[in-house]
């Protein structure tokens, strides 16, 4: 008989949680999470003694946070939930059991997001409280919850798929996101970075992140999609591979 | 499996290998490779009840064809069956196979129950911190040990491997080189577990190099060697069929063509190669024999023997006339 989704994915959960969320890479990632802080911290300042007003932080998280401290920590998190079972060859613990690939894709999926919405949300709030404004603070976890969520479906099945998946993670945030990503509107509309300034620039009402930023729904619906095809992508791929 | 020691059989291609009853694991000329390397070539072979030893030297292709059956990677060519189904995409068979795989690595943060209880958890145990408890004391671990399974011996890791893959009642066990690590002690407790095992009616595959851990799990053995089934049968014939092959042996002494010539007047022997005025070399296939004979021979012609060396005694030589008969 084969076990319920609502043991099994928890199990795994448990197991998987403590195997990525080691001391020293958390606390590496909340240190780089605090740089834009300090930064953020030093232009208020500023800003509030020459009677400017507080855009510059959002473009700093827009910059900073999005485009490169949180994509880089998830791919960091995410890619390691499957990557290092893989690499350690304890994935066969989870694959040669009575219960449908999916689970595992799932219970990876969970656990990264459990490990990163903390990792990402410390910093994060710091910022927002350097920041204090109530609308750049609700925007800023809104577009980092995205972030994680379609970062995190993507990266969990490159963990899977490639023992190399920081370094073509890195490719990817740079080269697609960073600048191609940038080129046109087309092809911002296939980077993911395009939804989640669109998120920020919608909640923190700052129209100086985005032009023509995509409504709330649409966000909301892509994000939808890019978990669901990385979740079905990383059990396709659990399907398919050849476990040692 | 019950087949006396004989070549393995070669189905005609057009032929497939039809499930006897009982058959728990049907493999059915089954090759797997790696890129340019062939790791198994043709294999067929069926399972039922009882204890199964893959007996080959290292690299043989015997973890490689336990993977296959346990649904781990695919076989290049040909079909695998596990109790009826295909053990890669059928989650209820999967539920009845136990692994003791070779990798060394474990959960090695979590204790010797968690991770055994999580291996409960996900074969759909209903109490599985009960069932990892008993089966860790089936292999003698202590399920209150605080420690972590990092912390372990190689032989300790080596039973938390063996209670994780019994800990849900397997229809099929399959362990490669279970024995590896184990003290003196702890191989005949594990042997005699195998055995019980077997004669529960579990189906038991056992990957072995050493010649003497399969004689002692007294069980059918399948010879596999550079990735083909070289010999099937009961352990005796098996060995019976080691001892009888042809030997070559090297013999340094005073005169060696007086001694060849002696030699050759002895049945058994079927050849002499005489190397240079102090060494020959005889092939044989009654070892017995020769040995009883080539002292008095030797001092019946006035000639001393300094050296008399077997060439292909070693596992290695055996598997390799098995698989060139």
């Amino acid at each position: 008989m084969s076990p319920s989704p609502a043991v099994t994915i928890p199990a795994m959960i448990k197991r998987i949680v403590p195997a990525i969320a080691t001391r020293g890479r958390v606390l590496t990632m909340i240190g780089f999470g605090l740089l834009p802080v300090i930064v953020a911290f030093f232009i208020n300042r500023a800003n509030d003694n020459d009677g400017v007003d507080d855009f510059v932080p959002a473009e700093l998280l827009s910059r900073f946070s999005l485009l490169i401290f949180i994509p880089l920590v998830v791919l960091i998190f995410a890619s390691a939930t499957l990557g290092t079972l893989r690499e350690e060859r304890t994935l066969v613990y989870f694959w040669l059991r009575p219960i449908g690939r999916w689970q595992i894709a799932v219970a990876s999926f969970i656990s990264g997001l459990l490990v990163l919405i903390p990792v990402i949300a410390l910093p994060t709030l710091f910022l927002a409280a350097v920041i204090g404004d109530a609308g750049d603070m609700a925007g800023i976890l809104v577009a980092a919850f995205i972030a994680i969520v379609a970062y995190g479906a993507l990266f969990t099945f490159l963990g899977l798929v490639t023992q190399r998946a920081l370094i073509w993670g890195l490719i990817y945030i740079i080269v697609w996101e960073g600048f191609l990503g940038g080129l046109s509107r087309g092809a911002g509309r296939l980077s993911i970075r395009n939804y989640t300034r669109s998120a920020l620039s919608r909640v923190a009402d700052a129209p100086s992140i985005l032009e023509n930023p995509e409504s709330m729904a649409v966000v909301i619906v892509v994000t939808v999609l890019i978990a669901a095809a990385g979740l079905l992508l990383t059990t396709f791929w659990l399907n398919r591979i050849d476990v040692d | 499996m019950t087949a006396p020691a004989q070549p393995a059989p070669m189905p005609e291609p057009s032929a497939p290998l039809p499930p006897p009853p009982g058959a728990m694991v049907v493999v059915d000329r089954i090759s797997k490779w790696f890129d340019d390397v062939v790791a198994v070539s043709d294999v067929s072979f069926t399972l039922g009840p009882g204890v199964t030893a893959l007996l080959g030297p290292n690299g043989a292709g015997k973890s490689t064809t336990l993977r296959m059956i346990a649904g781990l990677t695919s076989p290049s060519q040909g079909g695998i069956q596990v109790l009826g189904a295909n053990p890669r995409e059928n989650a209820e068979v999967r539920g009845r196979i136990g692994l003791v795989s070779q990798q060394e690595q474990l959960f090695g943060e979590q204790r010797a129950v968690e991770f055994v209880q999580l291996a409960a958890t996900l074969n759909g145990i209903d109490d599985a911190e009960a069932a990892a408890r008993s089966v860790l004391q089936t292999v003698e671990l202590d399920p209150d040990d605080v420690r972590t399974i990092s912390t372990y011996s190689k032989g300790m890791r080596q039973r938390v491997k063996v209670a994780q893959a019994l800990v849900h009642n397997p229809a099929l066990l399959l362990m490669d080189e279970p024995l590896t690590g184990l003290d003196p002690r702890q191989r005949l407790k594990m042997t005699a577990l195998i055995q019980q095992l077997g004669a529960q009616g579990i189906c038991v595959v056992v990957s072995s190099h050493v010649l003497e851990e399969v004689e002692r799990l007294g069980s059918t053995v399948l010879v596999i060697a550079q990735g083909r089934l070289a010999a099937q049968g009961d352990f005796h014939a098996i060995r019976a069929l080691m001892e009888n092959r042809p030997h070559r042996i090297r013999i340094r002494t005073t005169d060696a063509r007086g001694l060849a010539s002696a030699l050759l007047t002895y049945s058994g022997i079927h050849g002499v190669e005489v190397v240079d005025d102090f060494e020959l070399l005889v092939d044989t296939n009654d070892v017995a024999l020769f040995r009883k004979r080539v002292a008095p021979t030797a001092r019946y012609i006035d000639a001393q023997l300094y050296e008399v060396q077997p060439l292909d005694d070693d596992l290695e030589s055996v598997f390799k006339y098995l698989v060139g008969r």
